[in-house]
């Protein structure tokens, strides 16, 4: 697992890297947090002539809310996300995705705009985004353009953006002044890649929805929005039957297959669930607690036993037995 | 009085591993050393018409490509020293001609490094003839299915048949008020460690002589085989294991790699370094467990079970490797498990596959008996109306009536009701019958799973083994030496691998010969230094047998030390007591001498000995078990299931057991709890599907879903002491124990937890999917 031959550029401003890029043409590939772009070419996946690393670019880490509108710029990393103040509350959808990405190594690296150029329709940022109705700013030698993600996102790991050019920013507009969503995701084991996920992204205005946006995660070629679900809720009232209605249509709305993951039966269910669990929180945000993961389990279980013996440490053990020869 | 064994002691090694000072074999550098990679077979089952290696030779920095053609022509089979009388399946370093199992080494590749040697594989072209294939063991067993070894004239895919009976049970089930039967198919699984596999190779031309390091639990079995194969005398092959990240028992076997790496070292004239990659180790290392049983169980109306038969199939890929179907053969003669079943009858089928062969994994086939055994006993106490608990304490074998001889093996002592009961009543304390009720009440779906296992440990009486076939003996050997300075060094045959047998076996040291443990120094994993051992590191044994050994060595260097001491204190031996490296007349602790100065004495003062005293200070001795060794132990699992998603989550996780004199608590719960959480691996997560003709549907940790912590109970455990009969010391063995009972009971709380459904389940792992296509959707439940 080690890869073939490539160069390796490491340029310290935008225009040089968008210079050597565009000098590679399509045998050249950035490389952002390299979570995505590595393993293809360990694996011999991918076997790209030049990596143009970013990451000593100045300017691309930037997180911050402007005009109302949230900006993650190209090095901003999952683990910035998990830990911004910025993304909860109204962004609410984002918030709850970042910590489920992988696990805290993966994270400490990856970034939100590789997640989307890579478009893997398992990646949760795809859906987290769509449903908060975000677009990319790509830029390359010869200007930039802003994408919006519906447009992105093609198909299985293929999207809009020329060999050319760097996505430097995402953009997700301003929610309003109500506004909550989710992201719930099923994984078989913590740090997993979603066996279904869904992002719930609700505004509210005038105790009516004045825009929902929710999308799917590992149920089709990429990440999925339900917009039958989306358009059934717009201009109602978010009550039991509207929920249910969403979920019935989002869940009509994926495109699951069979895999080691489950099958495509299960998968539809599990959308079922999941948006009729996310629109129940984002209707009473107030009331949500914790981000549910898996089954959590019951309130007031028993304590552990005391006679378990991993809670002693190995200094714990070894002042014991020095007190012991002590004596 | 013994002072260190029992006590919580911390693993010596730990803070060298904790802190990233571990040398494993992918930490060896030799000087000139260069690198292997292994192109390995595509096709589940296919012919070699040609193999094309120039374009790679011709690459700058490529050494060498050996290929099935190249390998001596007198070179020997892959041993399998596991002989319970088989058709033969003779497979090589490379494969010859054909390819039997996707994944199989076809040409090992020698570069100067790892990035030239994986561009060169890209180079060698394989002309390949793909042959008909099959990927199942029902499908191999059917009339039309391809032949896997068609080319040695087998009729079918049936590699052997084992049968055993007692007692009579044909008149049993006619004379039974109640009959259960049940079929089970239990997954591929394997024993996946941190550190995958590796060897390094260094071959001395001048003295045609072979150094290996390879991550292996077998440190004289791989030597002897590798001598076996290469046709060269034991003693020119020397073998080290340096740390090892986990064997789990796939590092127990004999692998085409470390032939393979020899002859590329012998090629090139270099050491040679080869070190699986993640990905191959799915398909490289023996997998494990796979089996479908039927299995049927005879009852009087009072919950008495008269007679068990089983009917089982094991999948065992395109080979017997290092310990042949033996795991298969334990599932079968396990098929009583603790119970005083007098009519048994199995029948064992081993069935050959095209897929990675099956092999070692911690349980051997004692979580699929188990398995099989425990949920049936379940169904039985459904189908009579009594308590799951009730009809296993009716059918325990008693404790007055042990030793008992089961199906094949003699279970030698304890009190199976008195853990039951204690594992019942940490449930009741922790209120989770009463809870139950009340969650299910709620509409939550709460359930509660009970088993019970014994585990085979202490292997094993090396008489008995040989009966059996197999080519190894079951003894341990221990040297111990006390140092000039009085420090002390014991050499063990047994390999660590994080199970921590080191601190284990200096333990029994330190109390035996009287000194502190951190005294002494552990030697393991080299051929030119440590006594023999038997069977190598797996079975259980290390404790038990290598234990009883280092006793009895220890104990043999004592009554010189005392000897010595007794001379230098002008006092009798008889009256001397060792204690921390001080040797002292009993009550008077003043008049004493120094483990140092008994050692000096030993080696360098001659004149301070004893008349007619030899020189040295050092025993060897050896430990045969007359029998093996039997802990075990309850697991009750308490599990809550998400309907709507089908996922599952621990509320609790009880495990009370048995086994014998505990050496150091801290390991044998370490041992457990990462056992158990291999048992929830099967239970839940784990698998190694394939497709109909044998192309493997998994690849990558994407697809071998192994728990974490997060996923896992926190384990109340409790300790029972019956020491074992058999055992200088009482130690039975532990380390594979928490894989036995822990899927029936996971399993059997799931369907508790889903009885409003009705549910059976009775294959693993219990995926969400799974269980969603059981219950079926419902309405959301609202929070
Ligand atoms: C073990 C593991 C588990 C994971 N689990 C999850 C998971 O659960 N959920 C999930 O969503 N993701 C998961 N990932 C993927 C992870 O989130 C990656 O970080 C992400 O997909 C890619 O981001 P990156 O910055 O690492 O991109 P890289 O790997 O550097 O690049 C990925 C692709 O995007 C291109 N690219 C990167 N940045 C830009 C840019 N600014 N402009 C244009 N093109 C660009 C690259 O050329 C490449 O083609 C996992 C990864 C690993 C290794």
């Amino acid at each position: 697992m080690y890869p073939g031959r490539f160069e390796y550029q490491a340029p310290t401003t935008l225009e040089e890297a968008l210079a050597t890029l565009d000098r590679y043409g399509d045998e050249g590939k950035v490389l952002a947090g390299g979570q995505s772009l590595l393993p293809l070419m360990k694996l011999r996946f991918a076997s790209p002539r030049a990596l143009v690393d970013i990451n000593r670019v100045a300017g691309l880490d930037r997180l911050a809310e402007e005009d109302g509108e949230l900006r993650i710029g190209a090095l901003v990393r999952h683990r910035d996300c998990e830990r911004s103040e910025l993304l909860g509350g109204r962004w609410g959808v984002l918030a709850d995705a970042a910590p489920q990405i992988s696990d805290p190594i993966v994270r400490n690296l990856g970034t939100v705009a590789g997640s989307l150029a890579h478009a893997d329709p398992q990646g949760d940022w795809g859906s987290a985004l769509l449903a908060a109705d975000a677009r990319v700013v790509a830029a390359s030698a010869g200007g930039r353009r802003e994408i919006p993600l519906d447009e992105l996102l093609l198909g299985p790991f293929t999207t809009a953006l020329e060999p050319n050019e760097i996505i430097t920013e995402v953009r997700v507009p301003d929610p309003g002044a109500r506004a909550a969503g989710t992201y719930l995701k099923l994984e078989r084991r913590v740090g997993d890649f979603a066996t279904v996920a869904v992002a719930v992204h609700v505004s509210f205005a005038d105790g009516t929805v004045s825009r929902a946006g929710i999308a799917l995660t590992a149920v089709g070629p990429r990440n999925l929005r339900a917009t039958d679900a989306e358009a059934a809720l717009a201009g109602a009232p978010l009550d039991d039957e509207a929920i249910r209605e969403a979920a019935r249509l989002a869940a009509g709305a994926a495109e699951p297959r069979d895999d080691v993951r489950g099958s495509a039966d299960y998968k539809r269910n599990v959308v079922r669930v999941f948006v009729e669990r996310g629109l129940r929180m984002a209707a009473r945000p107030e009331e949500r607690g914790d981000v549910p993961r898996a089954a959590a389990a019951p309130p007031g279980r028993p304590e552990p036993s005391e006679e378990f013996a991993g809670e002693e440490t190995a200094e714990d053990v070894m002042k014991e037995i020095r007190e012991k020869e002590d004596q | 009085m013994p002072a260190w064994v029992g006590r919580r002691m911390p693993r010596r090694e730990d803070a060298e591993l904790l802190t990233g000072r571990g040398r494993f074999i992918g930490d060896l550098g030799r000087s000139g050393m260069v690198h292997a990679v292994f192109l390995r077979s595509p096709y589940p089952h296919a012919r070699i018409v040609s193999i094309d290696a120039s374009r790679a030779l011709a690459m700058p920095g490529v050494r060498a490509v050996l290929t099935g053609a190249d390998l001596p022509e007198d070179l020997g089979a892959q041993p399998n020293t596991h002989l319970f009388g088989e058709r033969e399946t003779p497979y090589f370093a490379l494969a010859r001609e054909r390819a039997r199992y996707a994944g199989e080494p076809v040409a090992v590749i020698v570069a100067d490094s790892q990035y030239l040697a994986e561009d060169a594989r890209d180079e060698v072209i394989v002309d390949w003839e793909p042959l008909p294939s099959v990927g199942d063991a029902d499908r191999a067993l059917a009339d039309d299915a391809p032949l896997v070894y068609g080319d040695r004239d087998w009729p079918d895919n049936v590699a052997a048949t084992f049968e055993q009976e007692m007692g009579d049970v044909d008149s049993a089930f006619d004379e039974a008020d109640v009959v259960v039967t049940e079929r089970y198919r239990i997954q591929r699984q394997f024993g996946c460690s941190l550190e995958t596999r590796g060897v390094l190779a260094e071959w001395d031309e001048n003295v045609d002589e072979l150094t290996l390091w390879t991550s292996s639990q077998i440190v004289h079995i791989a030597r002897d085989l590798l001598a076996a194969v290469l046709g060269l005398p034991e003693h020119r092959i020397r073998v080290l294991v340096p740390r090892i990240g986990g064997g789990f028992g796939a590092k127990f076997h004999f692998y085409p790699e470390e032939t393979a790496v020899a002859l590329a070292a012998r090629a090139t004239g270099r050491p040679v370094r080869w070190v699986e990659d993640r990905m191959e180790s799915f398909l490289a290392t023996v997998h494990a467990r796979e089996q479908r049983v039927e299995i049927s169980m005879a009852a009087r109306e009072d919950g008495t079970i008269t007679a068990v038969k089983g009917d089982l199939v094991g999948d065992m890929g395109a080979a017997l490797h290092t310990v042949g179907y033996g795991p298969l053969w334990l599932t079968a003669v396990m098929i009583t498990n603790v119970y005083e079943i007098p009519n048994a009858r199995v029948r064992a089928r081993a069935v050959v596959t095209n897929k990675t062969p099956l092999g070692s994994f911690r349980g051997w086939g004692q979580p699929q008996a188990n398995f099989v055994v425990e949920r049936t006993v379940d169904r039985l106490a459904r189908e009579l109306g009594m308590d799951r608990a009730d009809l296993r304490r009716r059918n325990f074998i008693p404790p007055e009536r042990l030793p008992r001889k089961s199906l094949h093996h003699t279970l030698d002592s304890g009190d199976y009701p008195r853990c039951l009961d204690r594992a019942l009543e940490l449930l009741d304390e922790r209120g989770w019958r009463e809870r139950q009720h009340e969650l299910r009440d709620e509409g939550r779906h709460v359930g509660i799973g009970i088993s019970f296992y014994t585990e085979n440990s202490a292997l094993g009486p090396s008489r008995m083994l040989n009966q059996g076939g197999v080519q190894q003996g079951g003894y341990d050997i221990a040297r111990v030496r006390v140092e000039p300075g009085g420090e002390v060094t014991l050499y063990t045959g047994l390999c660590e691998m994080g199970q921590g047998v080191t601190n284990a076996l200096s333990q029994v040291c330190a109390d035996n010969l009287g000194v502190h443990p951190e005294k002494i120094k552990v030697v393991t994993g080299d051929t030119s230094q440590v006594p023999y051992t038997g069977y190598g590191t797996g079975a259980s044994r290390g404790a038990a047998v290598g234990g009883a050994a280092v006793m009895r060595a220890s104990r043999k260097v004592r009554e010189k030390v005392m000897r010595i001491a007794g001379h230098m204190l002008e006092a009798n031996p008889d009256d001397l007591e060792a204690e921390d490296g001080m040797i002292f007349v009993r009550g008077t602790p003043t008049a004493a001498v120094t483990m140092g100065d008994v050692g000096r004495a030993a080696y360098l003062r001659a004149i301070e000995l004893p008349e007619g005293e030899d020189p040295g200070l050092e025993a060897i001795e050896a430990f045969d078990p007359p029998q093996f060794a039997w802990p075990y132990g309850a697991n009750i699992a308490v599990v809550e299931v998400d309907v709507d998603t089908g996922e599952v989550s621990f509320l609790d996780y009880i495990y009370v057991h048995d086994c014998g004199t505990i050496v150091n608590p801290m390991i044998v719960e370490g041992q457990i709890m990462g056992a158990v959480a291999q048992g929830i691996g099967a239970a839940l997560f784990e698998s190694l599907p394939y497709d109909e003709e044998g192309q493997p549907l998994f690849g990558t940790f994407m697809e071998y879903v192994l728990p974490t912590a997060a996923e896992l109970p926190r384990l109340v455990m409790e300790h029972q002491h019956t020491p074992s009969p058999n055992i200088p010391g009482g130690m039975k063995g532990v380390g594979e124990a928490g894989t036995i009972g822990s899927p029936a009971a996971v399993v059997a709380a799931i369907e508790d937890a889903l009885a409003p459904y009705g549910v059976r389940i009775n294959e693993t792992p219990v995926t969400p999917s799974a269980i969603l296509a059981m219950v079926g959707e419902r309405e959301v439940t609202p929070a």
